[in-house]
């Protein structure tokens, strides 16, 4: 097992590397930060000494291990636009986001999971055709539709007092201000509401699928008959043997989809105005921010490696058979 | 092989009903319907069948796939799925089982009635130990056992099936035991409970030919010390041979022939087992090209109106697509029952 | 079935019936075996909610196709009254079924034509990536070896990304390098954007594919063909591709519904699709958030049209896949 930990270990740091070049040079083609920082007039021998002071004049290869030694000593660097340390506003960023991310995940996978399984347990009753059709309408609504929804419906109550809906937009959507002093749990709360919503919709489509599948699987396979003719409870055949192999497929599932939260959450968060990782991404990319965008990026690809990591180990721990790799 | 210690192991083990009598009869099942409704229409699987079974004795029940062999067994322990609708009658030791609630099957389960599986590999679970899967079926039936004692058991009861090493075993996984040992481990975690009946379907089918001959082996010491009854399905005349004292031969999910072991193999009267015991290639006397039955099983979607053998019967005529022969006795001898109008005749090439 | 029974009865009834000719009868004269379409055909019908999806598909499909034939005005054009001025916000009524925008565009139009362009790029890139992925997928199956290393390393490295964030970023590459632009098309225009999707969409595909292919490979008719002398790429296209077909087709569709939403999600965020050029639902959804106080039906006209289609879609997925059951259509 410790090898087996250790090998996957040692293969997460090259794709760790791979991914996050890949994702720098990207940016850095597609981007131009010297055009954007043209506000008026400049001559061309003023910009390359501003390029060569950024020090974006050296090859790509370079700089990417400038900004890594650079990274990996805590150094994140200067924002260009604010000119402010990197840090705290990505911290923040990234606080706000876990929150959300992990709120939301509590809500759909356990409300996900337990309609899987019952609609398993309960195949073709009522139950299971009804959820069925709801998963596949969750599947068709997208956190930029029903958000967008939910924003209309939110407001429309109020359309006679167009200066009413604000505040409650404001209340149910964003996050309060960075100047708040100190941590709030209800504000917290109020302000996750509409976004785990929408998030959940489709979520608990998944993951509500997904284990219907994997339980479905483990209820048709042939020792669920053999644990029946051992003659022990229903119950215990169904939590001791089903659900607990099921589970297994699903446990890398969450895995790997915790594990893209970090960066996957652009569009929620740009929807409701929510101050995570997304909209950080998008303001700085808007913006040509380099140093302000290089940590996200390795911080985002840290997270999905990490996790990606904690499925095979789960997988592995929780499989024997697959221990003897 | 520790059969002393199996014999002492099961002595000590309580149960609440007293073990039947030799001879006395355990499981009757009379008229048995099982119909699986499905997609494409119902289908068919058994069809008003009748079987005995005594203590003491090895019942074999052949067939090829989809003749409703393991679903009629199925059916007794109450282990099909709810799309089976089940009719008919399955008494054991005069009480019925069908209908009972799930909760009253329970009991019975592993503790009376106990069946062992084909793949000892998808039929245990991959992620538990055996140890744990034995003691679960312990505990199940003798709630007074705590986890240790249980598993002391187990240990006892994987030696008693000739697994070296029981006390580093008992706590691997299904994956880490070899084909043999896992099917040993699968019968030592059903006899655990002492049962009445033993069902075995198709044990041996999934192993490789050396091991099957100590699994059988294993079986048939079991069952003389025991003096269990058990019931033997399998597609294979040649375990049969092994081990059966009476057989049955099933075709389309009614009964063809039954009769002893000896008669089967020297006197069948029945074209299928005749078929059958002809398509058996032949390790000793002349070479010659194997003679397979004509044609496919038949649908149970569909099948056949009369007797279900007829399109493939060298000697059908008019009369057998009408309606279905009666399983009676033939040659006078009432333990020799056949379903067919036009029997072959008593000589000719037999095994 | 009933052939053989009333075959078996007359021919048992004539004179002179013996067995045998009873029991070849009722052999030689089987039951017409339906091909494999035709028994997958008979499952999708059952299936009802995939076929009134593929019902429901079809309309919408035909109404954003052939759009000038379900509007007289163009997307672009500008609603004026008698007196000239311009007709905005009107809310939904007859002849303007979804009302106008805040520049007086009709916006029923707008959808019908937004529609026009989410599902040519949903169609698209399904199919290109369909496309590319089988070949890759198969060859990387089929050979093993350093292809195969090459196909799981590089799929796991981009799977890694996440998608969202990598879309984007290619999404700026055609403004700057004029490489992309040749490769892509021009920025954020319907290539672009069809093609960028499409590039990460043929991973799941191969990876798939390859997965098919190892447990096909073992088989024995492949071993046949090639005993008979048959080429890799002779086995590869007539044996190994053709088994695979259902679930192709399956992938195929369900891709589709992905991509649609893929689309919407990008020109939602605004690099998607340049509303400029042309309108999409996604980018109609991004226009509408600035004035759901004043008009929500053109919110709910896009993003009912959106979720619509993907539902359909999936559902039509979901009968093909009760249909093409691989136990059916595969050795």
């Amino acid at each position: 097992m410790l090898r087996f930990t250790i090998r996957r270990l040692l293969w997460s740091i090259p794709v760790l590397i791979a991914g996050s070049f890949l994702l720098f040079v990207a940016l850095h083609m597609g981007t131009d930060p010297v055009k954007a920082a043209v506000h008026h007039n400049v001559s061309p021998e003023a910009l390359a000494k501003y390029k060569h002071q950024l020090g974006l004049d050296k090859p790509l290869v370079v700089q990417y291990l400038i900004f890594l030694g650079n990274f990996f000593r805590g150094n994140f660097g200067i924002s260009y636009t604010t000119q402010n340390p990197v840090w705290p506003d990505l911290r923040t960023a990234l606080i706000n986001t876990i929150v959300l991310a992990f709120a939301a995940a509590a809500v759909y996978i356990t409300i996900g999971v337990a309609i899987g399984i019952i609609s398993a347990v309960r195949q073709y009753s009522v139950f299971d055709h009804v959820t069925t059709t709801l998963a596949f309408i969750g599947l068709a609504l997208p956190p930029y539709v029903f958000g967008l929804f939910l924003i209309v419906w939110v407001t429309t109550g109020y359309e006679h007092w167009f200066h009413t809906s604000q505040p409650l937009l404001d209340v149910l959507g964003g996050v309060y201000a960075p100047t708040t002093q100190g941590f709030d749990l209800a504000d917290r709360a109020k302000h996750l509401i509409l976004p785990v919503m929408v998030l959940s919709v489709q979520e608990i489509a998944v993951y509500s699928r997904y284990m219907r599948t994997s339980m479905l699987e483990t209820l048709n396979s042939d020792y669920l008959r053999t644990a029946r003719a051992k003659g022990i409870s229903e119950k215990r055949v169904i939590f001791r043997h089903a659900f607990r192999n099921a589970l297994i497929p699903l446990t890398t599932f969450a895995a790997i989809d915790l594990g893209a939260l970090a960066g996957g959450l652009i569009i929620t968060e740009a929807i409701f105005n929510y101050q995570g990782m997304g909209l950080y991404f998008l303001r700085n990319y808007a913006q040509t921010d380099y140093p302000a965008l290089l940590p996200w990026m390795m911080i985002v690809i840290i997270f999905v490696v990490v996790f990606n990591l904690l499925a095979d180990l789960s997988y592995a721990w929780l499989d024997p058979r697959i221990r003897l790799d | 092989m520790a059969d002393t210690s199996l014999a002492n192991l099961l002595q000590s083990s309580e149960s609440a009903d007293t073990r039947p009598a030799l001879g006395e009869r355990v499981l009757e099942i009379r008229d048995l319907n099982v119909t699986f409704k499905t997609e494409d229409g119902p289908v068919y699987a058994v069809r008003g069948f009748d079987l005995d079974l005594d203590a003491g004795e090895v019942l074999g029940i052949v067939g090829e796939s989809g003749s409703g062999k393991s679903v009629t067994m199925l059916a007794v322990l109450g282990l099909l799925p709810r799309t089976a609708q089940i009719t008919g009658s399955v008494k054991f030791r005069g009480e019925e089982l069908i209908g009972r609630k799930p909760k009253e099957l329970q009991a019975i389960r592993g503790e009376k009635i106990a069946m062992i599986f084909q793949d000892p590999l998808t039929a245990l679970n991959p992620v538990i130990r055996v140890g744990k899967q034995i003691t679960e079926a312990l505990r199940a039936h003798h709630t007074d056992l705590d986890q240790r004692e249980a598993m002391g058991r187990a240990v006892e009861l994987l030696d008693s099936v000739g697994i070296p090493r029981p006390e580093v075993r008992v706590m691997q996984y299904p994956h880490e035991f070899s084909g043999g040992m896992r099917q040993r481990a699968m019968i030592a975690m059903m006899l655990a409970n002492d049962p009445q009946v033993i069902v075995a379907d198709e044990p041996t089918t999934a192993l490789d030919v050396t091991i099957q001959s100590q699994i059988l082996e294993l079986l048939k010491s079991v069952q003389e010390r025991t003096r269990t009854a058990v019931a033997f399905i399998t597609h294979d005349l040649g375990v049969i041979a092994h081990v059966a004292d009476r057989v049955q031969v099933m075709y389309a999910g009614r009964a063809a022939e039954l009769s002893s072991a000896d008669v089967l193999f020297h006197r069948s009267r029945h074209p299928y087992t005749r078929g059958l015991l002809a398509s058996l290639p032949s390790l000793t006397g002349r070479t010659g090209r194997l003679l397979p039955i004509v044609g496919a099983p038949p649908s149970m979607l569909n099948p056949p109106p009369g007797c279900a053998f007829h399109p493939r019967c060298p000697n059908a005529q008019g009369k057998c697509a009408g309606e279905q022969p009666p399983f009676d006795p033939i040659d006078g001898d009432p333990k020799h029952r056949i379903a067919c109008y036009f029997p072959v005749s008593a000589d000719g090439p037999q095994t | 079935m009933t052939d053989i029974r009333e075959t078996a009865a007359v021919v048992a009834t004539e004179p002179g019936a013996t067995a045998d000719a009873v029991s070849t009868a009722a052999l030689g004269m089987g039951v017409k075996p339906l091909t494999p379409t035709k028994l997958a055909w008979r499952r999708f019908r059952r299936h009802k909610l995939a076929m009134a999806s593929a019902v429901i598909l079809l309309v919408i499909v035909v109404m954003c196709t052939f759009a000038p034939l379900f509007t007289k005005y163009s997307w672009n054009t500008l609603i004026r009254n008698p007196s000239g001025g311009l007709e905005r916000f009107l809310h939904p009524q007859h002849g303007h079924w979804l009302g106008t925008d805040e520049l007086g565009k009709d916006w029923y139009t707008n959808v019908l034509y937004g529609g026009r362009v989410s599902l040519e790029v949903g169609v698209m890139a399904a199919l290109a990536s369909t496309f590319v992925g089988t070949i890759i997928g198969v060859a990387a199956g089929y050979y093993g070896g350093w292809l195969d290393n090459l196909l799981m390393r590089i799929t796991d490295l981009f799977l890694a990304i996440p998608l969202i964030v990598s879309l984007i970023l290619l999404t700026g590459l055609p403004a700057n390098e004029p490489w992309a632009r040749t490769l892509f098309g021009p920025s954020q225009s319907v290539r672009s954007v069809t093609t960028i999707i499409a590039l990460f969409f043929w991973m799941p595909v191969a990876r798939i594919l390859r997965g098919l292919v190892l447990s096909l490979k073992e088989k024995e008719f492949v071993e046949a063909a090639r005993a008979a002398g048959a080429s890799d790429g002779r086995i590869m296209f007539r044996h190994l591709i053709p088994n695979c077909t259902g679930q192709i087709i399956i992938n195929t569709t369900l891709s589709v519904a992905a991509a649609v939403l893929l689309e919407g999600a990008l020109s939602y965020l605004g690099f998607g699709v340049d509303p400029v050029k042309t309108p999409t639902w996604g980018n109609l959804l991004a226009h509408a958030q600035g004035q759901t106080q004043l008009l929500p039906a053109l919110t709910y006209g896009p993003g009912i049209a959106l979720v619509l289609t993907v539902l359909c879609v999936n559902f039509v997925g979901d009968g093909l896949r009760d249909a093409l059951d691989p136990k059916q259509l595969s050795v």
